[in-house]
């Protein structure tokens, strides 16, 4: 909650999409979090990537847990349906939500202590289930909170603001959503925006669960030397694997490419995902060696993004349970009990 | 020793005195002081044979402190608000399997819609759980309660919850009596459990019980709180012979003697309350306050012993029973059975809406003249109420409630003169 409220005047001049809105009526109220957070950059590049993609506003349906990072959709697509759910079960309120209306685009937007944490459980079975999602995770090491204290994804080793050391094992959600199936991972840097927009583009576009792990530093209690999640150590650390151009179905490719490996990935839609590599031995294409790849370069202390793994051959929950078309909760009431003489012959045929 | 530190250090300080042997917890606002505060004691060496453990969510932090209590370790752990929701579970588990675990509750609010301020919804929620409820009025009775809780929690063998006002303790830096390490171990003996992890003695826990034995087992636990009864007084007696303070017991009176109404309340706005009363008793008013440390087991005789003599009786409280009113009330009008006394169910202070004495004294003054319904709500906006029922009313489509609301008060700031 803040007391200070954004002038809803807009220049005349600001440029408009497609669909007709600008950038500013992809953003939402002022932000409360600390002055230099990585989150802001993250609802940044949300509202850029929202704003590039032509998305209508009210198409889109954001969720949350709790954290700082779940406080975020407050300042992002305030015209967008929003539900803050409680701590940690985001994934199922939005699993339960994408059954009943498939035609919202969803994104999750959680937390290391949200998904980490208390909500393990529901992040490894949206991953296993395919819900078609973009699972944003704001990645900073620490319950920012409730004061700092150590989430589940801090490094071993790693020291607290205050000097103490980290003794437990991390999660990485990057691999995790690789084990449990998940059709599109990758990993940002909040620092580094011409990496996270066209990911986050890229993965509203996909059909299926779509995870970014973006490292996210917390200013206040996870930005000091020791961290491994502070913006110094991450832009040392940080190993992109490509880079990411993302165009949707009906735009030209007009961008003239240098040298350097290009592989485009076409998706369901007919947009397109163009890879220039930056590690030439890298296959996003490859499940089980961009798993060993992170955990390789992790136990060197790097830090690998870009994007990880794409299957553009993704199906997702409706897929998999032959679900109809037309939106559940639109479905009317001659859809849902087609009648005395239906149910007849379905007991005929069982006589 | 006389020390001015904030509440929740001061239960740190407290639960660290008693020699506990394992600590789990999750942080959540208003308790994450308290077990931050421990944490360092543990790591610094101050708590010798300690061990602290930072889990992963709350159900995992009551899970841990079974595991530990039963194995036979002296076992700490405290939460708030949707935190104890979420190990409701374990909850009832520990108190079924009389596990004395202590834990501090930071009453906060529960969502939704959330909030973090103070009432007491949270633990009332567990009001049937099986664990034995104390009531702190002030910080220095907060830490006192920890204190006797593992006491009471090891002769009885049930767990116990401190409930301590979220923000309006758990925040406030006040002067409190530390005792010395001697003075608890003279009171605290050293925790000699019902059974222990010993492969010389194997014991299995957690059996399957039919209804052969079901009813048994429970009316154990309901017969052990009756016990709590008669021995929280008696705790209260020790801890004044060694700390030289009263504090704990089941009730405290306050110029109750010829009262007319007597005002029942739990927690920290008791203090409010008593000033009010002086206020009032100044101006010749026949009123006086009866405040509830033990919640559960609920003393019957001790409540209606103190307001036999009254005319009425008005239970201010931060919780609501939706769909009957008040909560504390309605065990209170138990204990009341039979007498012929006016009941008056105020909720008030709900997601930590401030009590101030000037509501309370036009509140009192109604009762005083007859003039309060059974049922009210301190300090309502019924504009914002019912702006919202015309609302409901005539859209069927009217939105989410708690935002539409919100959007009808509009920028907090701009209400503030």
């Amino acid at each position: 909650m803040t007391y200070l409220a954004k002038p809803t005047l807009h220049h005349p001049t600001l440029a408009k999409n497609r669909v007709g809105y600008t950038r500013r009526d992809y953003e939402g109220k002022m932000s409360t979090l600390c002055a230099g957070c990585g989150h802001d950059s993250i609802s940044a590049a949300i509202i850029q990537a929202c704003w590039e993609l032509d998305i209508e506003p009210h198409r889109v349906a954001k969720l949350s847990g709790i954290g700082c990072s779940s406080k975020t959709p407050d300042y992002f697509l305030g015209n967008s349906h929003g539900f803050n759910t409680v701590h940690g079960r985001m994934p199922s309120v939005l699993t339960g939500a994408y059954l009943a209306n498939r035609e919202l685009i969803y994104l999750g937007v959680s937390g290391d202590g949200d998904s980490a944490s208390i909500g393990l459980g529901q992040f490894a079975h949206l991953m296993r289930r395919g819900v078609n999602m973009t699972y944003i995770v704001e990645n900073n090491g620490v319950y920012g909170l409730t004061k700092g204290q150590f989430s589940a994804t801090a490094d071993k080793g790693s020291k607290s603001k205050r000097g103490q050391v980290n003794v437990d094992a991390p999660i990485d959600l990057a691999t995790l959503a690789l084990v449990m199936g998940a059709t599109f991972v990758a990993r940002g840097f909040s620092g580094d925006k011409t990496q996270l927009i066209p990911l986050i583009r890229a993965a509203l576009a996909h059909q299926g669960a779509a995870v970014i792990d973006v490292l996210s530093p917390c200013v206040a209690f996870n930005n000091h030397t020791g961290s491994t999640k502070s913006y110094d150590y991450l832009r040392e650390h940080n190993e992109a694997v490509n880079r990411l151009d993302f165009w949707p179905p009906r735009e030209e490719i007009t961008v003239e490419y240098g040298e350097g490996e290009v592989t485009d990935v076409g998706q369901h839609d007919g947009s397109i995902v163009r890879l220039r590599k930056l590690h030439a031995d890298y296959d996003p294409g490859d499940r089980i060696r961009a798993m060993s790849y992170i955990q390789e370069h992790a136990a060197c202390g790097e830090v690998v993004t870009g994007l990880l793994y794409v299957d553009p051959e993704a199906c997702d929950l409706h897929q998999q349970i032959n679900t109809v078309d037309q939106p559940l909760n639109a479905l009317g009431a001659s859809d849902l009990c087609p009648g005395s003489a239906a149910l007849e012959n379905i007991n005929a045929s069982l006589r | 020793m006389l020390k001015q530190t904030e509440g929740s250090h001061a239960v740190a300080e407290a639960v660290g005195l008693c020699r506990p042997e394992v600590i789990c917890a999750y942080p959540i606002s208003p308790q994450t002081h308290i077990v931050e505060g421990l944490g360092e004691m543990v790591k610094a060496g101050e708590i010798e044979n300690c061990e602290f453990i930072n889990v992963e969510s709350e159900f995992a932090a009551m899970s841990v402190a079974i595991g530990s209590s039963a194995t036979g370790a002296r076992t700490y752990t405290a939460t708030a608000s949707q935190g104890i929701l979420f190990m409701a579970e374990a909850v009832y588990n520990a108190s079924g399997l009389g596990l004395p675990i202590v834990m501090t509750v930071a009453n906060r609010a529960i969502g939704a819609p959330i909030n973090i301020w103070n009432d007491h919804t949270d633990a009332l929620s567990q009001r049937d759980s099986g664990w034995i409820q104390l009531f702190a009025e002030t910080n220095q009775e907060a830490l006192d309660l920890h204190i006797q809780a593992f006491k009471l929690a090891e002769e009885v063998s049930l767990p116990v919850m401190v409930c301590m006002d979220g923000f309006i303790l758990t925040h406030a830096y006040e002067r409190v009596d530390v005792p010395t390490q001697e003075q608890v171990d003279a009171f605290l003996p050293p925790y000699e459990p019902r059974q222990v992890l010993d492969p010389a003695d194997p014991v299995s826990i957690g059996a399957m019980v039919g209804p052969e034995a079901f009813s048994e087992v429970r009316y154990l636990a309901h017969a052990k709180q009756m016990q709590a009864l008669e021995l929280i007084p008696q705790l209260a007696e020790q801890f004044k012979t060694i700390f030289g303070r009263d504090s704990g017991g089941l009730t405290h009176s306050y110029r109750t003697e010829d009262a007319e109404t007597i005002v029942v309340a739990m927690g920290s706005v008791l203090g409010t309350i008593k000033d009010t009363v002086d206020d009032m008793r100044a101006a010749g008013e026949k009123i006086g306050v009866l405040g509830i440390t033990s919640y559960r087991p609920f003393p019957i005789d001790s409540v209606r012993a103190a307001l036999q003599n009254a005319q009425r009786v008005v239970v201010l409280e931060k919780s609501l029973a939706v769909g009957i009113g008040g909560v504390v009330s309605t065990d209170v009008r138990m204990a009341m059975s039979g007498l012929q006394l006016h009941g008056h169910t105020v909720v008030a202070g709900l997601g930590g809406r401030a009590i101030t004495r000037k509501s309370l004294h036009a509140l009192f003054t109604k009762a005083a003249r007859g003039e309060l319904g059974h049922l009210t709500f301190l300090d309502l906006d019924w504009n914002v109420v019912n702006k919202q029922l015309e609302r409901e009313r005539t859209t069927r489509r009217s939105g989410p409630a708690a935002e539409s609301m919100l959007r009808d008060i509009g920028v907090v700031a701009t209400g503030i003169v």
